[in-house]
């Protein structure tokens, strides 16, 4: 007998294919699922709970509040509720933002923020929008500054009311809380690391209240004049 | 004349390199990607830079609204200025399945629930307004006008891009 019989000449031999077959769909969902995203972090906060009608406390001495007022830019103070509707009515069409916005702390001269520079929209400069945000953080740290009680805990400063116009862009309002929570940090070393107990020592930092919809029929005048003469 | 054979080139194909190939970026995707329960539809967020890394408090639940074009908070999704009914009919049924927690400042119990507001960046800030309305449950939903409290969710989480 000389011819050896060669059955089993595949054994030792590993078919790859299927290995392959499976890896190539893997990467195939991995590649059609993944997305490159930036980090999304939180800032906390409190609402507060006596709103409404029924839950009004009446204070005897009403503590000073510093309101943060936030409104379209080119707006400027001196005309009626008729007179911002026609303006708004010029900048502001439906289905639009909004693009710059006028913050400003009391009456003091009001800063631009360029609402393009915040959503990150200049490719050639990069650090246009830290160096914006820093910038809104200095102005707000300077102007509540002003409002320092000396010795006084953080809870027991001047409560902070952030108005900001509701037909602008809520990133408007967001870099002001930012801000004024920024400021918090350094001046009362408040780093909030998620412990809701932590904010109950905090400033009361708070948004405006909306204003009641489809009730007067001049209502954005009435509400950027609020805002603009507020001080 | 002597006859030249060309040399037979082998038809094995080594496929060595290429799974090693395909391993690293298999690999690459396995370690980068990451499987989230949260909404996975891109919006552009409003930056901030005193922001922290999400986080849960032990014992509490947390939940998710997100504001673009419209608000979705798990399946619901409704109009962003339409009618929030269905919105606090939603947060209601968190709010009676919810623990709850002495509020220091006012002594009341409120839901140990963390609500994070994901809004776009340019979403109107009136939008925002009115939800944060509706969780404090001071506003009727179908009028937007002023009512009073009774379910109110206090502890809030704004999602922001981090801008550090």
């Amino acid at each position: 007998m000389d011819a050896q019989t060669t059955h089993g000449s595949d054994e030792g031999h590993l078919d790859l294919v299927p290995m392959i077959d499976c890896i190539m769909l893997l990467l195939l969902f991995f590649m059609m699922t993944t997305k490159f995203i930036p980090e999304e972090k939180s800032i906390g906060s409190l609402l507060p709970t006596n709103q409404g009608t029924g839950t009004v406390i009446n204070k005897i001495d009403p503590p000073q509040t510093i309101t943060v007022s936030i409104y379209p830019a080119g707006m400027t103070s001196g005309y009626q509720p008729s007179d911002y509707a026609r303006q708004l009515a010029a900048i502001h069409q439906p289905g639009q933002v909004i693009s710059d916005a006028y913050l400003r702390i009391g009456n003091r001269e009001p800063l631009l923020i360029s609402g393009s520079m915040l959503t990150g929209g200049d490719a050639l400069h990069p650090q246009a929008m830290p160096e914006l945000i820093d910038h809104i953080h200095s102005y707000i740290a300077d102007e509540l500054s002003r409002f320092e009680k000396a010795g006084e805990p953080r809870n027991q400063q001047p409560d902070i009311l952030i108005s900001c116009f509701s037909g602008l862009s809520w990133k408007f309002a967001l870099i002001a809380y930012d801000g004024i929570r920024a400021y918090e940090g350094r001046v009362g070393k408040i780093v909030y690391s998620g412990n809701p107990e932590q904010l109950m020592a905090a400033r009361a930092v708070t948004f405006a209240l909306p204003r009641i919809r489809d009730y007067e029929p001049n209502e954005l005048g009435e509400e950027m004049y609020e805002i603009v003469h507020h001080h | 004349m002597k006859r030249h054979n060309l040399p037979q080139q082998s038809d094995h194909l080594d496929l060595v390199p290429l799974i090693d190939c395909v391993f690293l970026i298999l690999l690459f995707f396995m370690l980068v990607g990451r499987l989230d329960d949260r909404s996975t539809e891109q919006i552009t967020l409003a930056p901030g830079k005193t922001a922290k890394s999400i986080t849960s408090i032990v014992g509490w639940s947390r939940e998710l609204i997100t504001i673009d074009d419209d608000i979705r908070i798990g399946t619901l999704h409704i109009p962003r200025d339409g009618d929030l009914t269905p919105l606090r009919a939603m947060l209601d049924r968190i709010y009676e399945h919810s623990q709850f927690v002495r509020d220091p400042l006012t002594g009341n119990q409120v839901p140990a629930v963390t609500i994070e507001i994901r809004a776009g960046a340019d979403v109107p800030h009136g939008s925002v307004q009115a939800i944060e309305q509706l969780l404090s449950d001071s506003i009727d939903p179908r009028t937007r006008q002023a009512q009073r409290s009774n379910h109110p969710f206090v502890h809030i989480d704004f999602t922001v891009r981090d801008a550090s």
